[in-house]
């Protein structure tokens, strides 16, 4: 396993470990006799143990067990807590951070501990101390001594101990929001300012905006940098879930994940947290069979989850399968129709789309009513959090083989390329992903299917022919309750691939591509369907975000 | 509920109160932008479309932007069953804010008149349910109707959620 992507983050807690053992010997020193000390110490160590053993520093992790036994005998009384204890604990600390210098600058941890290790070895082989036998006190102060310096121990540490900075800092989540909140709003002030500046400003004045343009970049990239975190700080808890799950259902499932180490963006992965423990939910309790029943079927007794992440340009694709019992699609339609969907659009429906019918609120397959699932309360959330940033799910399903779920998302929603189109004077943005191209037609070019009503374009009639093929179209006024401008002609398209669909949608005209800041919707506006976020332009305008698939459903 | 001061708004000829406590701004404006909310068959507003601007919906009037926010303004004429006429101009819009709630309340072109709260000690509060109202307060016979602002909010999201009320 490489390990080194975890370096920083060992330093870092290394060194906050390294400096509770001081802050414990300090309080030590006023409270000689408080127990909690020495068993604070005792964790300290025993963590830089796990810690550096888990990371492959065997000298380091053997090193401080030793000091972890020589405490571990004075929390038990086996020894007294005597000068020469101290001395070791001090000299031990010593060279733990002198191992963490070593592990910083990458260089081998070739140290001589043996000295020490040989005076630890010498103090736990002492006679058990007399009981209150121990004058703590004058130890205490020798505390003090070594640690503003003036150092007396022998020791046979590499360096004395050395006033030092950390190379890394723990800084709250909420800084780098507030980074990327700020860096955002010139992303988009940039935006603007090229545009500007490339028609009426001197090239001087140019070229100062681009360079301002390519730092903005650079201060984006970094923030955004810091911001990324492993897809496996979401999963880490993912085995104990199942397992747990599986206890309590009889039954019995492995984990498989792949490309835990893929980065997304927090913001993304806050989004996806609820609805990856749904999905993982409900196959254990929908998909996994029974040992019993997968033996019936000829499976192994063992079901498999596997969780895939991938990164395909800006997109992550997440694939959570499972090797269950699978989804009856056609139950899912007689439930649909039992919820009021019209038997002609179920009928008309590709099985993947019919599959996502489990995703209409209150929809659910279960016979029972369980603690983890079974309301109908869950698929409808997921996909509105999915779709809310932007992102698209799909379902696949074999009976008695399993279910596929695919989440494809955007790697970061904070700063995205926006094709800015206008409705009167409003602006609306689309996420130019999801644009394919836009043009002027011929309003003649559009027509209504059964050729009703030809002056108007008729949701789910209107069309036009785009790459030979009939292509659906909508006109964003009527979607939006706005008048329609019957005298515009040519009429400018938006042509969008919107969950695996090309459409058509009518603007009033294309006003440019812009890097825009998405900020997500507050209240009252947060559960707005088909709105993904909104920007402010640099002069005060809003401009929202919209889903293009929720336009043209 | 009669603590702390109070700004007036007044529509057509009824007088509303808002803590002032909670007006974050009172900011003037030109124009408001609209906020798109999508029409699909399932979805109809259980509102009446509004008379007024472009896209306004219900008692929605639309957004203004204040300091990189988007704030939703709605109108409580509408809300109480007495329109405001729009004319052109600037207008005043009171923007008030709660931990993460936020929401504009349309004041129109007049004045801003407040009722402080030594005046409001000797009045007695007449506690009202429903209809977004805390309660009255009579002073000199003139009927102040005391907003309760969050529960508008919550139908402003109500409505832009696509729910019936």
């Amino acid at each position: 396993m490489d390990t080194s992507q975890y370096k920083t983050l060992f330093l870092q807690e290394a060194e906050e470990h390294l400096k509770g053992i001081s802050e414990e010997l300090l309080k030590l020193e006023n409270e000689p006799h408080a127990p909690s000390g020495i068993d604070n110490l005792f964790r300290h160590f025993h963590s830089i143990k796990g810690m550096a053993a888990s990371m492959g520093y065997e000298a380091m992790a053997g090193f401080s067990h030793q000091l972890e036994d020589l405490l571990d005998a004075v929390r038990k009384k086996k020894i007294p807590l005597s000068q020469e204890s101290i001395d070791v604990i001090l000299s031990g600390t010593d060279i733990l951070q002198t191992f963490t210098r070593l592990i910083a600058e990458d260089k081998p941890l070739d140290m001589d501990t043996s000295r020490l290790l040989s005076r630890i070895k010498t103090i736990l082989t002492q006679e058990e101390p007399p009981s209150e036998a121990v004058d703590r006190h004058p130890v205490a102060v020798s505390f003090t001594k070594n640690l503003v310096g003036n150092a007396h121990p022998t020791t046979d540490a590499a360096s004395a101990p050395k006033l030092g900075l950390p190379t890394t800092m723990k800084v709250d989540s909420k800084v780098f929001d507030n980074f990327m909140e700020s860096v955002g709003e010139l992303f988009t002030v940039r935006s603007r300012m090229k545009e500007v500046v490339a028609n009426s400003f001197p090239v001087e004045f140019q070229e100062t905006t681009h360079q301002l343009g390519r730092i903005i970049e650079d201060l984006y990239y970094s923030v955004i940098t810091a911001r990324m975190i492993p897809f496996e700080d979401l999963t880490q808890n993912l085995p104990r879930l199942i397992r747990d799950m599986c206890k309590k259902k009889g039954k019995n499932a492995e984990l498989i994940i792949d490309g835990s180490d893929v980065k997304l963006d927090r913001a993304v992965l806050e989004h996806i947290t609820d609805p990856l423990v749904h999905i993982i939910r409900n196959a254990v309790d929908h998909g996994i069979e029974t040992p019993e029943e997968r033996a019936q079927q000829g499976k192994p007794a063992k079901g498999r989850i596997t969780v895939a992440i991938a990164r395909q340009r800006d997109n992550i694709i997440i694939e959570i399968t499972d090797d269950g019992r699978g989804i009856d699609i056609n139950k899912v339609k007689e439930k649909a129709l039992q919820s009021g969907i019209p038997e002609e659009k179920i009928k008309g429906m590709a099985d993947k789309d019919a599959l996502l019918l489990v995703c209409l609120p209150g929809l659910t397959l279960a016979k029972e009513i369980t603690e983890t699932s079974g309301r109908g309360v869950g698929m409808d959330v997921v996909k509105a959090n999915i779709e809310a940033i932007g992102g698209r799910l799909e379902i696949s399903s074999v009976i008695n083989k399993g279910t596929k779920i695919i989440l494809e998302l955007p790697v970061t929603i904070s700063i995205v390329k926006v094709l800015l189109v206008s409705l009167g004077a409003e602006l609306f943005a689309f996420p130019i992903s999801k644009v394919l191209k836009v043009l002027d037609i011929n309003k003649s070019d559009i027509k209504n299917h059964g050729n009703k009503s030809p002056d108007k374009f008729i949701r789910g009639q209107a069309y036009f022919v785009y790459n030979d093929t009939e292509t659906p179209v909508v006109d964003l006024r009527s979607i939006l309750s706005v008048p329609c401008l019957v005298e515009k002609d040519p009429i400018s398209v938006v042509i969008i691939d919107a969950k695996d669909k090309i459409s058509g949608i009518i603007v009033d005209d294309f006003e440019g591509e812009i890097d825009a800041y998405i900020k997500p919707l507050a209240q009252p506006m947060t559960r707005m369907r088909g709105v993904i976020g909104v920007t402010v332009l640099g002069d005060g305008r809003p401009v929202f975000l919209l889903d293009p698939a929720a336009i043209v459903i | 509920m009669t603590d702390g001061d109070k700004l007036l708004i007044y529509i057509d000829d009824k007088i509303f109160a808002v803590d002032a406590a909670a007006v974050a701004a009172v900011v003037e404006t030109e124009r408001f932008f609209m906020l798109p909310m999508l029409q699909s068959n399932s979805f109809s507003s259980p509102y009446p479309p509004h008379g007024g601007g472009q896209g306004e919906v219900g008692f929605i009037k639309g957004v203004i932007t204040r300091r990189g926010d988007v704030v939703v303004v709605v109108d409580i004429g509408d809300l109480f069953g007495s329109p405001s006429v729009q004319g052109e101009g600037r207008y005043k819009v009171a923007v008030l804010k709660k931990d993460a709630l936020c929401l504009g309340i349309y004041i129109g072109a007049k004045g801003l008149s407040f009722l402080w709260e030594e005046d409001l000690k000797n009045l007695e509060f007449k506690p009202l349910t429903g209809n977004y109202i805390q309660g009255m307060i009579d002073p000199s016979g003139k009927k102040i109707r005391i907003l309760d602002w969050q529960r508008i909010l919550e139908e402003t999201q109500r409505l832009v959620s696509g729910k019936r009320p």
